[in-house]
Formats: C-alpha cells, structure tokens, sequence
C-alpha cells in the first residue's frame, strides 16, 4: 500500500503537479445489528479508498474513488489535471511537510465471538433489568482500519488501527406510554463482558425507562441544567466549529480574536485525546497529532484552522484530532443534581444548529425536572433558550465522574441561567 | 456498470452494484476552500435465512455468488441465537428507469459563476460580511437483482446551489441567512440565470438587514403560519419518521394508532414513490434496494391514521405489502426504511388570509435542520420568522425553535393554503444519510416556540 501511494505520488509529480498528497485506506468491518430487541444481521464489508490533493501553479484540486485499479488512477490523475486549472490560485496552498511514523494501535483482527456474547449480554440485560426498554437498533463492530499518507513534502505516514464500536438507540414503551428515543456510542479495544457497564449504557436504559410518564413545566422560569455527556457534545461541537476554517475565514467566528481570553469559566479545561480509542495518530492533512490543551483554566489557547486555514490567516497551526475531552471536577454527580434549587437533568439536547452569536433554542429531551435538589418527573414538550458563548462562561460545576466514549471523555457540566418555557 | 449473473442462495437473497459520484465546490469570500470529486463504486450482496440477514460487499469486483455466500454464511452465523423463518412478501419489479439531465455544467464553469455570484453581492451589498457560494451534485447509480426475479435500474441525480450570507448585528454578532437552489438533474437542469440569482440574494440580503433589528419570539405554545417550505420539513420530521414500520416495531407511539384521528381533517399526508399529479418527483423511487415495486403511503388520510412505509420484513411483521422504501446510501450499505417524497396535500385557504387572520402570533419562513421523535414529539430550528400582530407581519425574530407534539400540533390545524412547495435540499439521517424531498403547502396551527 505504501509503496502504491508513492508510485501514485510520482505519477502525480511526472503529470506536472507541484505538491501532492496521497492517502490510501483499506478498512475490513464485521458489524453485528440487533433491531427490534432481536439479533438482525451480520454485516462484513471490505472498502478500499484512494484520495488524492494535488497543486500545480498554487491552484489546487481533491478528489476520491474506491478502487486501485492502474486504469482508474490514471484516469483520476486526468481529471485533475483537467480540474487543477479551473481553480484560483491561492498562495496558502500546501502539503504537509517532513511528517513521518508507522503506527499500530487497537485490536488488529476481529473476535466475532466477543461480538455475539456482548450481543447476548446485551439483550439478556434488556430482558431481565429493563424489560420495557426496546432496542431499535444497536450496531457492535469491529473496524481495522489501513492507512497510507504520503506527500511530495517528505511525508510518510503509515498507520494500522483496530477498534470496537458499539452505538445503541432505543425507547422505553409501557402501559403508560413511549418515552423519547435516546442513544449512545463509542469505540473501545475490547468488547466487556457486559455492554451496560459501559457508554453510560445501562444509565441511559435506566433512565429512559422512568420516562414513558412525563409532564411539561407548569410555567416559564430561569434556571440552572445539569448536562449530560450527550449535551455537553453539542456545547463541545459549536466551540469547536467556531474555531474551525468556515468561521475563521469568513471573519464571523465570535472568538477571532480570543486566544488568551477567557471564553469559559475558570473550572474549564478541553483537552484531545489522542490515544482515545479508535483514534489515529495523524490526521487527513498529514500532520502527527500530540496532546493540545484547547481551553486552560478557562482560557483560550488557540484556534483550531486547518494547514490551509493557518496559512491564509498566518496564524499558528495545531493538529489536534476530532474528539475532545474536559477535565473532570471535584463535586459528584449525585451533589451536583442535588445543590439544583430549580431546573432540569438534561440527556440530550434537540435544536437546530446554534446561531453563529450562539444563540439558541433547544427541545431537552431525556430529561428530568431537578426542583430543590430532588429529581421528580420526567419532561415534555420543554425547551430551554440561552447562549451557548454565554453558557460555557455560566459552567458552575463540573463532575468528578466522567463517561469514556473511546475519543471523548465527558463530565456532566452545571449550568445557571437558562430560560425555561 | 450493468446488470450481473446472479444465482439464488439461502430463502431470499439480492444483488446491487451501485455507483455514486459526487462533486462539491466551496467558495467562501472568493476563496474556493474545496474542489473536490468522489466516486465510489461497489458491489453488495444480502441473504435471508431463517429470520436473519447476511449482508456483504466490496469495492472491488468481487461477483454475485462469491458475495452472496460471505452473505449467507453471516446469516447462517446467526443462527446462534435461534430463529425462525417467515415468508417475505414475494413482488419483484423489473423495470429501468433514469433521470434525464440537461447536459451538466463543468467545473471551470461552476467556479466562474460561483466568483459572478460573490462579484455580485460584494458590490450590491454594503452590510455583507461573508459571501459562502456552495455547489453539490451527486448521482445515485443502482442495478438490483433478487431471486424473486426483480431486475432494476434506478437513478437519482440532483444539483444544488446553497448561498450563504452574513452581516453583523448592531453588536457586531453575525446574522446569516441561506437560500438554496437546486433540484433534479444536473446544473443544467436549474435557472442559475444572474437574473435570477440577483433577485433572490435581493429578498434574502432584505430579510437579514430586518433579521440584524430582530427580537426573541415569545417563547410557550403560540399561533403559527408556516410557509409552504417549512410544512415539508413538518411532513418528514413530525410524522414521516414514527410512519416508518421500524420505528413503529421500536416502540413509536403511532403503532397502537391506526384508524384513530390524529389531526385536523384538512391534513392528508402521503410518502409519494415518484410522482405527484402527472409530474416525476425529485427523488423518483419507482422500485426500492429490495426489488419492491414503490407504491405511494397514505400516512394520514382527512387526519386519521392510515399506513405505515415499509420494507419487506415489515411488511411481514405487519402482514401487508411491501411499499418501496427499503434504500441504501452507499454502496456498502444495506437497504433502510426510508422515506421518498413526503408531503402535506394542499388545502385551500390563501396564505395572506391566513395570515390576516392571526391577532398575535408568528409567521415562520426557513429552516434548518430539524429532528422526529418516537412520541412524535418533533422540533425544528426556525432562521427566519416574523412576529404577526393584528394580521400584520412585524419585527423578525431571531433564531428559534419550533417544537411539540406532532399529534397535538397537526389536530390544530385550522387552515391548510392551496400552495404546494417541494424541496430536496439536504438529508434525513438514519444510521446512513438519505436523499430525500418534502413538499406542502402553508399551515397555520399551534406549536410550542422557544424564546423569552
């Protein structure tokens, strides 16, 4: 593979291209399916990918296709030469330089008898713990994952990671009604013995079961929500989006010009996780990814622009990865929900994407009613309105315990200020 | 790509090749941020034996048999847990059906127009802060066999054009709204004519500079006219997806409702396979990933609950037949009940009637995304909307939700406009993405609004 990728590269370099970038995967998944509180399927797929980047006279092209055959590179190679001198010329143009490494990581062949006993475990626990919990649809998988990176820049990149995979969704249907769908999902190295022991999967059966009866607020008011990991993630998506290529270069990002600022109350700390599970040591610009520190204490450290990104803006470059983590706190989960005096245990948060100041307005679904410290009933048709700038400034807590989503590491945040309706 | 010797294994099995291109140009400021073709090509084989499913596949030519085995030995794996078998429903379409495009428009093309468009606002509008110009067509090419001699070719192509602008508000906060352009077929096939252009980024660049002085809606349980584009999003979201048998078998509340009323007797809904009064629709299904023959589903019928869509273990679990909307993404996806083309029948009232008609309560124009719900408790973000006071459009309001149950909401239903709009814009997720379109006419109901 390694040696088909630079044999592509100097095609690229032979075809009249300055700078070239190319990545080969080759990803083997095995991926049992239950739906329906019933094993469905077994899937096994074989996926081979080339992806090339290529510049020629700072004017630069990308393109994708599932096969390695000789006759559909050279046409690929074509195309792009046809494509390149359709696009503007753009200084900030480039490859990755001087990057190199061979990396295994992850379980590299799959066990499909740990998949069928998780599977087993997972429904015994269904039908004997949380009997009115229905599985829609659960997916445990295995991928490994093949990579070769190379760029006329000198590098060389080569990777081999194994991961398990295991995403869940389901509801809760009873005598009293069908409560909201909730899900979860995550990578890990091995399959437990015991799926509810993890991806806070039996947490979310547990709860989702006491939500099939639910009352909606009796009137407006401000209070405080406890996050849970799956609305921390969309906190986490809209900081980081903001720090991203599209809000930078358009000069609409509302933290432009914030490293060094506080953005976050001082209990705040975001780290990546690169030897999360399932989680490569390089990115698909070519870069190795070390620990970053996004936000320290609070403080913004940096902005998060891709290698094309830095280089139009001339600000300084991280290669940091997707996932994100943040520092654990001191207080329990448990004393978090209590110190509540009104508001709500929110499992996840459905909204539209925020508005690009932050706003937004978002139906919380899997959620509980916390009234002095005691959680009581489960919700409905509640939405909850603020500032998603303004509430990670409003983090008033942050849980000692944290939920291990292979990439992510995620505490439940406590939050003031949000409008009830 | 053409259709493939195939041989039958296990009780049921099929076949796909499946091509899809894609192209996607970015333009952001004049800077084109992406440039970039994909092409993925593959070959998928699934095989049912005794109430499981083997599913294999593989972008390199590999062969109907050879796929089908691997197919049926992962079902035969299964096994493990037990089973039984049940007879699926035995339709089986044979038929070849392609969308036909206007010649398509080239790169170089696309990127000299997408510069025009930018050149454009740049000069026309003193406020803009941010120009993002985004162009996407994708083509869905699949061949089917199945062993109960189904035999098809289908087609989905679609160009859009998304055009995004931002201003800063009195406190120098963004403000952005978009406008999509797009349809069936290729580039070829929209009015991207500069004249056209010009007037939409004139009422778009209208409605930001009155968006830049918005207001928080009211938030709570509030009167609502939604625009003919918004009640498409409200067919697929609020009850497309608890119609679809799977979702019903997870547990959704519309399973213990057929027959009941569940809305106002001005909303009829229906998953429309291809076409709709003589005219093919933008994502013609006309037989799903199984081979099914599509058939329209009447979800609601005068507001009473009528059918679910399904694919072919549904269809047995349920005792009826097959739909069509069993559809894969990708070529290494297996077949997913998936909605088509999912509308509200028009009614009708006149929209500035009903609009006229509200004391106090807010007229809702664009959307982004938006999400269903197992109780049918939906929501949808609202990016542009005006208050009504005294049957008057007012202030803008920004950024909000819309929510509440879909039961609740379509039961207060009180006039339904003889418009009927249909967009194919963006995709439903469901463990795979989907193309799919959604079409209505205004609505004027209750819903819960987030705001102060």
């Amino acid at each position: 593979m390694h040696e088909q990728a630079n044999k592509i590269l100097q095609a690229l370099t032979g075809a009249g291209f300055d700078d070239a970038r190319v990545s080969i995967t080759e990803a083997d998944v095995n991926e049992l399916n239950i739906a329906h509180n019933h094993v469905s399927l077994m899937r096994t797929t074989q996926n081979q990918s080339l992806a090339v980047m290529a510049i020629k006279d700072k004017r630069r092209v990308t393109a994708s296709v599932s096969s390695l055959d000789e006759s559909v590179i050279e046409k690929v190679i074509a195309d792009l030469q046809r494509d390149v001198a359709t696009s503007p010329q753009d200084e900030a143009y480039a490859v990755a330089p001087g990057q190199s490494g061979d990396f295994t990581k992850g379980p590299q062949s799959v066990d499909r008898d740990a998949i069928a006993a998780a599977a087993k475990s997972l429904l015994q626990s269904r039908s004997e713990e949380f009997p009115s919990f229905q599985i829609e649809e659960c997916a445990i998988k295995h991928t490994l994952a093949k990579n070769t990176l190379v760029t006329t820049a000198d590098t060389q990149l080569s990777s081999s990671v194994g991961s398990y995979e295991v995403m869940i969704m389901g509801s809760s249907k009873d005598e009293h009604g069908s409560s909201s769908f909730t899900y979860t999902g995550g990578e890990m190295d091995a399959l437990p013995e015991r799926l509810t022991e993890v991806l806070d999967i039996g947490e979310i059966m547990a709860n989702s079961v006491q939500e099939t009866q639910t009352s909606m607020i009796k009137e407006k008011f401000t209070g405080d929500v406890v996050l849970m990991p799956m609305a921390v993630m969309d906190l986490i998506g809209w900081l980081t989006s903001q720090l991203g290529d599209g809000a930078l270069i358009s000069q609409t990002s509302v933290y432009q010009k914030s490293v060094g600022d506080m953005i976050g109350a001082p209990s705040l700390t975001i780290r990546n996780n690169p030897e999360g599970a399932g989680e490569r040591a390089y990115n698909g610009e070519g870069f190795t990814i070390g620990p970053v520190t996004l936000v320290d204490g609070g403080k913004l450290t940096r902005l998060l622009p891709t290698y094309y990104g830095s280089r139009k803006l001339d600000i300084p470059y991280t290669a940091s990865g997707g996932s994100w983590s943040i520092d654990p706190g001191s207080i329990s989960r448990a004393d978090m929900q209590a110190s509540v005096e009104r508001g709500a245990l929110v499992g996840r948060l459905s909204m539209g994407s925020p508005a690009p100041n932050g706003d937004f307005s978002g139906v919380i679904k899997n959620s509980f009613l916390l009234e002095n410290g005691v959680r009581t009933q489960a919700l409905t048709e509640t939405m909850i309105t603020g500032n998603v700038a303004q509430m990670l400034q409003d983090i008033q807590a942050i849980s000692a315990e944290v939920s291990d989503f292979g990439g992510s590491r995620l505490p439940w945040l406590k939050i003031s200020g949000l409008r009830f309706s | 790509m053409s259709f493939a010797d195939f041989s039958r294994v296990g009780e049921y099995n099929e076949f796909r090749q499946h091509e899809l291109r894609k192209r996607r140009l970015v333009m952001v400021d004049g800077n084109l941020m992406v440039n970039d073709n994909s092409h993925a090509l593959g070959e998928s084989a699934r095989a049912y034996q005794n109430g499981y499913w083997g599913f294999a596949s593989a972008t390199q030519p590999t062969g109907a048999d050879k796929l089908g085995n691997i197919a049926l030995a992962n079902a035969q794996a299964l096994q493990l847990f037990g089973g039984s078998s049940r007879p699926l429903p035995q339709q089986a379409h044979q038929g070849e059906h392609g969308v036909a495009c206007r010649p398509n428009w080239s790169s170089e093309q696309l990127i000299e127009w997408q510069q025009s468009v930018n050149d454009l606002a740049r000069s026309r509008y003193d406020k803009l802060a941010s120009m993002t110009v985004l162009a996407l067509d994708e083509y869905h090419d699949k061949f089917v066999q199945n062993s109960l001699g189904a035999r098809t070719y289908n087609n989905i192509s679609r160009a859009m054009v998304y055009l995004l602008m931002t201003v800063k508000d009195k406190d120098d906060k963004p403000v952005e709204l978009m406008q999509v352009i797009g349809g069936k077929g290729s580039f070829g096939d929209l009015d991207m004519s500069m004249a056209s252009v010009e007037a939409q980024l004139d009422e778009l660049y209208e409605h930001l500079m009155a968006k830049r002085e918005a207001v928080h809606a009211q938030g709570g349980l509030q009167s609502v006219v939604l625009a003919p584009n918004l009640a498409g999003m409200l067919a697929h979201e609020a009850m497309g997806h608890p119609c679809e048998a799977d979702l019903v078998l997870g547990g959704a509340v519309t399973g213990d409702m057929r027959g009941e009323r569940i809305a106002s007797d001005l909303i009829t809904m229906v998953d429309l396979a291809h076409s709709y009064e003589g005219q093919e629709l933008a994502v013609p299904v006309y037989a799903d990933d199984e081979g099914t023959p599509a058939q329209d589903v009447t979800l609601i019928k005068d507001g009473i609950l009528t059918d679910f869509m399904h694919n072919r273990e549904t269809a047995t679990a349920f005792d009826n037949p097959a739909t069509g909307n069993a559809r894969a993404y990708g070529p290494d996806d297996e077949p997913l009940i998936r909605m088509r083309n999912t509308a509200i029948l028009p009614g009708t009232s006149k929209l500035d009637d009903m609009i006229a008609d509200v004391e106090d309560g807010y007229y809702l124009m664009k959307t982004g995304n938006g999400q269903a719900d197992t109780t049918t408790e939906f929501m949808f973000g609202i990016n542009l909307g005006y208050e009504i006071k005294n049957g008057q459009l007012g202030r803008a309001i920004k950024d909000t939700t819309l929510s509440g149950s879909a039961i609740k909401m379509l039961q207060s239903v009180d006039a339904v406009s003889g418009d009927m709009h249909w967009d194919s814009s963006g995709y439903c997720g469901k463990k795979q993405p989907m193309v799919v379109s959604m079409g209505g006419p205004a609505i004027r109901a209750k819903a819960q609004l987030g705001g102060e």
